[in-house]
């Protein structure tokens, strides 16, 4: 918490001139109020009465000729007098006026398309109005948009419908649910003082509602074909007559002093009286009569409507059968066209074919390509054919090859023409092959001529190397006084014998030991271990 | 206590559309003012507070004792430690008037105390100084030892009117020290603003 020491402060009047304005006119509104409970019985108040009686009528009548509208123009007008008698007693039951209830039944069945499922609707939107602080508009007003797929107005009645459960569940889920929360709360309110006294002024209404259809007859028949000007004026006329005829009851009781049964007994004869002049009893059961026969000609046109409409639902259907059949004969009919064209166009390509053989420049063609012509001619003819049959692409591609034909044809003959002579290569080779194979078997002879080997030379591996050796080494230096015979042996013992063959080799003995048994080599184990002096021995195991 | 000015508020206005040098010359002086006093409490924060050991602030992070962190309750703030830095950087002032009281009044220059422990210094034992009379907590006493204590580090109250929300012992203490000192100086960067705007204005000698 901040502690706030404002040092310099000052008055800001923003808001009091209007709470103070708004006071003024409250005290005013009450003084007036005052001034009207005051004079309850005066003159302004009887017009008042007959005022708010007719204005209840018509708005009454103009809410009933909205609902007979909208039931018409969608076809539903038979349903008109179960409707409105089941909304003037659901208006009865809630304490909520029907001129109310119509425009909201009104909105809620162009949601739902239905009479019954409306009504179902309204008496939710009624419950839960009782049963929450949303006003029955508002919920009228969310539960239409509901229909329509916006469910954000039901979301914002703050009833416990989540949003998630919102956007998944449909509307007979939605008002299922609302029901099971809200189910009685009309009943639970009606039993409160609030719900009395709600009830009783909708009683009122339909009073007052009762009263102005009889003041509107009245005026009707007193003014008679004069419409609503002489209507009017004899609204003027009657206020005048009420207000001198209750200023001078006035005046009597104020001089009949304050005897209260008198005052009554002359209130009580003076009813009577004017019952009596007035045949009050006698207009009440016009009254009667009138909302019979108007109920009566509103359900004949209802019954009428509702024949006509039939009969314009059986011609609309018949119609729309009528022009399925035709669009489906339209159909048939194209097909067959269709069809009949393709067959056309394949005879027109047959016998365009046919045709073709008898053209005469395609014959003259096919004759011309019979003979023997270059690959360019028949190029050429073969384009003909083609331009003539008017077969684009191969025309085109024939052209292709035609060009390429002329270029490669053309060019290769001129450069060939410019050519220069070319040369033999291989001119005088025979003679170069021949003096090539006489210095061969010059070479040949010779090599026969030469010794197969060396005189007096040792040759290395030969068996006499070192004996050749020695004869090349008698009395040279280092060998002095030595024989052939020793030299060789000599130089044969210092090389090892490697350079000459040898004269000798060590025999050598093959022993083959097959399928030694574990007796024989126990036998070599013993041997050995008896020609060793250090007594280890090795294990010798045949299974090993 | 504080002054009530007329038409302080549409003076303000017409520097501001007219003059802003003046206005901000005006402001100027007015920080100048309040500073004093601003300083003078901030002065007056002890490093601790003698007997109140537990409650000086040790840097670490306290919960609360009394209550736990709900969903519906995340930000629950545990009792506030006493730490001087902080209390001192919440004694500050405003040019910014305030949002108007019940009684229709508006504050134009405002001193304040932010900080949940200056608070504490400013006002504990306003209201019972010996501890609640119907406390029903296991130590009755704690109340009334804790006051004392911060009387004893502080001093006692200091009152600036007559009404019992006029006493503490921080800025009201300082305030009360300044002796009007500072009001005297905002009026006359007031009145200053003001005759210098009239005299631009040709109004006025």
């Amino acid at each position: 918490m901040t502690i706030d020491i404002p040092i310099v402060t000052t008055y800001k009047d923003k808001g009091v001139k209007a709470a103070q304005s708004g006071l003024d006119k409250l005290s005013g509104s009450a003084k007036k109020l005052g001034l009207a409970l005051g004079l309850a019985l005066s003159i302004n108040k009887i017009v008042a009465f007959g005022k708010a009686s007719v204005k209840e009528f018509t708005d009454s009548e103009k809410a009933v000729a909205s609902l007979q509208n909208t039931l018409r123009n969608t076809g539903n007008l038979l349903a008109f007098p179960d409707t409105e008698a089941g909304l003037k007693n659901l208006a009865k039951l809630s304490g909520i006026a029907d001129d109310s209830l119509i425009p909201l039944f009104n909105q809620l069945y162009l949601a739902t398309g239905n009479v019954s499922q409306a009504t179902k609707d309204l008496n939710t939107a009624i419950e839960v109005s009782r049963g929450s602080t949303n006003e029955l508009g508002s919920v009228v007003d969310a539960l239409s948009k509901g229909y329509a797929g916006n469910t954000k107005g039901l979301g914002s009645l703050n009833v416990g419908l989540n949003r998630a459960y919102l956007a998944s569940a449909d509307m007979a889920a939605i008002t299922k649910e609302l029901n099971s929360t809200f189910s009685g709360s009309s009943a639970a309110f009606l039993e409160t003082y609030a719900g009395k006294v709600a009830v009783l002024n909708n009683q009122w209404s339909e009073t007052k509602e009762i009263v102005g259809q009889g003041l509107v007859m009245a005026f009707e028949t007193a003014t008679g074909n004069r419409g609503a000007k002489g209507m009017t004026d004899s609204m003027e006329e009657l206020g005048y007559v009420i207000s001198a005829v209750v200023i001078r009851l006035g005046q009597l009781t104020s001089m009949l002093g304050t005897d209260i049964p008198l005052i009554s007994d002359l209130l009580k004869r003076t009813t009577d009286g004017w019952k009596f002049l007035l045949g009050v009893d006698e207009t009440r059961r016009e009254i009667y009569n009138e909302i019979l026969r108007t109920n009566t000609r509103l359900n004949y046109e209802a019954m009428l409507a509702a024949e006509a409409q039939a009969k314009r639902n059986k011609e609309y259907l018949a119609f729309l059968a009528k022009q399925k059949k035709l669009s489906e004969a339209s159909a048939v009919a194209a097909k067959k066209r269709a069809a009949e064209e393709k067959k056309i166009a394949e005879e027109r390509k047959i016998l365009d074919q046919v045709g073709g053989l008898f053209d005469l420049d395609q014959i003259q063609i096919f004759a011309a390509l019979q003979n023997k012509i270059t690959d360019q001619e028949k190029l050429r003819l073969s384009l003909q054919l083609a331009l003539i049959q008017e077969n684009a692409s191969e025309a085109a591609r024939l052209a292709t090859d035609l060009v390429k034909s002329q270029l490669q044809t053309t060019n290769l003959a001129a450069a060939i023409a410019k050519l220069p002579k070319a040369l033999y290569p291989f001119e005088g080779w025979s003679t170069d092959i021949d003096n090539l194979i006489r210095q061969i078997l010059l070479m040949m002879k010779l090599l026969q001529t030469m010794p197969t080997k060396p005189l007096g030379q040792p040759v290395v591996g030969s068996p006499t190397y070192y004996t050749d050796l020695a004869k090349t080494l008698v009395n040279t230096t280092g060998y002095m006084g030595l024989t052939e015979s020793q030299i060789a042996e000599e130089r044969r013992q210092e090389s090892g014998g490697r350079f000459g063959g040898m004269q000798t080799a060590a025999p050598v003995t093959v022993i083959n030991v097959n399928g030694a048994t574990q007796g024989l080599l126990d036998e070599l184990r013993n041997g050995l271990i008896n020609s060793s002096a250090s007594g280890s021995f090795s294990s010798i195991n045949p299974n090993r | 206590m504080p002054v009530e000015v007329k038409g302080l508020v549409e003076t303000k206005a017409a520097l501001k559309a007219y003059a802003p040098d003046l206005l901000k010359e005006m402001n100027k002086e007015i920080r100048i003012a309040l500073k004093i006093v601003v300083k003078d409490a901030q002065q007056m924060v002890t490093p601790n507070v003698i007997g109140l050991y537990n409650w000086q602030d040790q840097g670490r992070e306290v919960k609360s004792r009394t209550k736990a962190k709900t969903p519906l309750a995340p930000n629950l703030r545990a009792f506030p430690k006493y730490n001087p830095l902080v209390i001192r950087k919440g004694l500050t002032f405003s040019l910014a008037a305030s949002r108007r009281n019940s009684a229709g009044f508006v504050g134009i220059y405002r001193l304040l105390n932010k900080s949940a422990a200056g608070a504490i210094i400013e006002t504990a034992g306003r209201k019972n100084f010996n501890g609640a009379s119907d406390s029903q907590s296991n130590n009755p006493q704690a109340g009334a030892h804790f006051n004392r204590s911060i009387q004893g580090t502080y001093g006692g109250f200091k009152s600036i009117g007559n009404r019992r929300e006029d006493k503490g012992r921080l800025l009201y203490a300082a305030f009360y020290r300044d002796q009007g000192k500072v009001i005297d100086a905002v009026f006359k960067a007031i009145n200053k603003a003001d005759r210098t705007f009239k005299s631009r204005l040709g109004l006025a000698a």
